[in-house]
């Protein structure tokens, strides 16, 4: 894979991605432009953006890797992820666009009107920012080793670079723009491929012997218990969680486009992660040799030229690269604006200018992280950022649309627990390295106890919390709920 | 509800986005009211009468849309871990299900690969519909006062 036609496509995409980016630097003239695009775009519009986004290295590489290394199992974050938008789906997509606000700070700050509460969850999303873009930068590193001889922190800071510039020129507006885009590349890359695998794998008279390929013991009956719930349960609502979910919200017109865009989503991801899950399968009949950690995230990017001869596969394998490149910039601009968002509105008073200083720091500090750590497998990196969402984020914003008696210094309690407590499992199980053993399984996946224990720290802090709830609590929920429409349809 | 006329009338309105035309706003026009500065949250203009939450039963009406919402996303969401339950014991625990198998690949595989998304689709769809029948049905509420 040394010819020039991988750098090629790659080169197309960056020009692409460019020129929509200035498409849109040439329409967002307004602050809100900046921020939330003004809200006006349309709902297949934005869930094309959405899905865009949300798609990442870890669903673009890694599950097809994760599939070929751990067998069956790995389908559960893909089912999580997509499972996960149902959730948001139905708990928070319009309540949370009627909220009117921009970010989740600004979400929290305005339900609970505690400026402690604000500044406790703008930490919690610069981290989980940070820690979601950091993959995708690992991501890009491994993919230019396999490009080009060239060292793999090029990769990385190609990435950042395109991404920091294309966030801080066009903002909210042309980040849409470019993500609706990056979607149908990542759909069709990955697509375009797994047709031409399986026409080709059609045409051969495979001696398959299915006890070997798919074994029993790598498919479901195989399945932790423990594990299997808390990883779902971790995915489910990590999605709630995200900074980069929530605030495409903000750009539907009401909530109930906001509603039926997160349908349209529901369909466009699962349509992508069943092609997705296709490669992996794929790539256990053809590419075994290749179940090492490390290598295996590649495969999808080595299965074209090992079964299409010549410069087809060239040609797919160029494909396959300029999709996963698009996962990389997808899902980093919308992250960095987020993180961007509200630092600049934290610490700047969300001027234009600061938002676009902010952009270039996002992207910055993810990028020291991803060139000083060694690249795990993409997938559960990403997983990792989920359960992290989901045991400091989710209780808050959930009960935060759904109770009223929640207060800031409840939702405070809550985050500090579930942070804290998820951290700390997850630090000690990497200090720890790999291991066998229930213990081992409740802090590697820690879900399914810091998630109760972090709302149950909510709701017992507030509950004793002799303020009790804000006295506009009820006026801003019924807001949340009650259509904004007057009767039209 | 139409025994007790209450006589208050209920103005219930936009609480926010006074546009109507997206695709307006969307070329030039810069829409003023979006304008607000970061962190806070304006009051819609509906939002005026009494101290804690508008006319009465505007806000009794709106509390138990509230209410119908939640009981709606929580039916959902039990129901469709219950499928979840259902199918990955299916997959899991039949064991007869290994020996299918379709273009070389066994069924729990194929099931585990593509089964979950038609589910989480049905449940996203028929989700939407009740949570905008729900506010229709509000909306019926508030006009007939």
């Amino acid at each position: 894979m040394t010819s020039a036609l991988p750098l090629v496509a790659v080169g197309l995409l960056l020009l692409a991605t460019g020129l929509i980016g200035f498409y849109g630097l040439r329409i967002s003239r307004t602050t809100s432009d900046f921020f939330v695009a003004s809200r006006t775009v349309q709902p297949v519009w934005n869930a094309s953006a959405i899905s865009g986004e949300y798609l990442s290295a870890g669903t673009f590489l890694g599950l097809s890797g994760l599939v070929l290394l751990s067998g069956a199992e790995a389908f559960w974050f893909p089912v999580g992820y997509a499972a996960g938008y149902l959730l948001v789906l139905l708990f928070v997509a319009g309540p949370l666009r009627r909220s009117g606000a921009y970010t989740i700070p600004d979400f929290v700050q305005a339900r609970l009107d505690s400026l402690a509460a604000r500044r406790v969850t703008s930490v919690l999303v610069l981290v989980i920012g940070w820690l979601y873009v950091v993959p995708q930068l690992h991501g890009a590193a491994l993919v230019i080793t396999t490009v080009a001889p060239v060292p793999p922190w090029v990769g990385s800071v190609g990435v950042a670079a395109v991404v920091s510039a294309v966030v801080a020129a066009g903002g909210m507006r042309s980040v849409t723009f470019v993500q609706a885009f990056q979607f149908w590349v990542k759909l069709t890359a990955l697509a375009i491929p797994v047709v031409f695998l399986l026409v080709v794998l059609g045409g051969q008279d495979l001696a398959l012997d299915p006890a070997q390929v798919f074994p029993p013991e790598a498919g479901p009956r195989s399945y932790d218990t423990y594990t299997t719930v808390s990883l779902l349960l971790a995915l489910l609502l990590g999605t709630i969680g995200l900074p980069h979910v929530l605030v495409r919200f903000y750009t539907s017109p009401d909530g109930v486009s906001a509603r039926w865009t997160t349908v349209v989503v529901i369909g466009m991801i699962s349509a992508f992660y069943m092609v997705s899950s296709t490669m992996g399968l794929v790539a256990r009949v053809v590419a075994p040799d290749l179940a090492e950690p490390g290598v295996a995230d590649t495969v999808a990017l080595v299965l074209p030229s090992r079964l299409v001869p010549g410069v087809g596969g060239e040609l797919l394998s160029a494909l396959v690269i300029a999709g996963a490149f698009a996962a990389f910039l997808g899902t980093s601009s919308g992250l960095v604006v987020s993180l961007a968002g509200v630092v600049s509105q934290d610490l700047f008073g969300g001027t234009v200018r600061s938002f676009r200083w902010s952009a270039v720091a996002c992207t910055i500090v993810p990028l020291a992280f991803a060139l000083v750590t060694i690249p795990q497998g993409l997938v559960t990196s990403v997983g990792t950022v989920f359960v992290f969402a989901a045991s400091a984020l989710s209780p808050t914003i959930l009960l935060g649309v759904w109770w009223r008696r929640l207060t800031a210094r409840g939702a405070i309690a809550g985050m500090v627990v579930g942070s804290a407590l998820c951290a700390a499992a997850l630090l000690v199980t990497s200090a720890l390295g790999p291991g066998d053993g229930l213990a081992r399984s409740l802090l590697a996946q820690p879900a399914a106890w810091t998630i109760p224990l972090a709302t149950a720290a909510t709701v017992v802090v507030s509950l004793r919390d002799r303020r009790g709830p804000h006295p506009r609590t009820d006026r801003f929920l019924r807001r949340l709920h009650v259509p904004e429409r007057a009767p039209e349809r | 509800m139409t025994s007790q006329e209450p006589p208050p009338r209920v103005v219930v309105r936009s609480t926010d986005v006074p546009s109507r035309a997206p695709a307006a706003a969307r070329g030039a026009a810069p829409d003023a009211g979006e304008e607000a500065p970061s962190g806070v949250v304006r009051e819609g203009p509906g939002e005026a009468p009494g101290p804690d939450g508008g006319s009465e039963p505007a806000a009794v009406y709106a509390r138990s849309l509230a209410r119908a919402q939640l009981r709606l996303a929580l039916a959902c969401v039990v129901s469709f871990l219950a499928v979840v339950a259902l199918l990955t014991v299916t997959m899991s625990a039949v064991p007869t299900l290994g020996d299918v198998h379709l273009l070389g690949v066994p069924l729990p595989w194929l099931l585990h690969a593509y089964g979950f998304y038609p589910v989480i689709a049905a449940f996203a769809l028929v989700f939407a519909l009740a949570a905008a029948r729900n506010e229709r049905r509000f909306r019926a509420l508030v006009e007939d006062e």
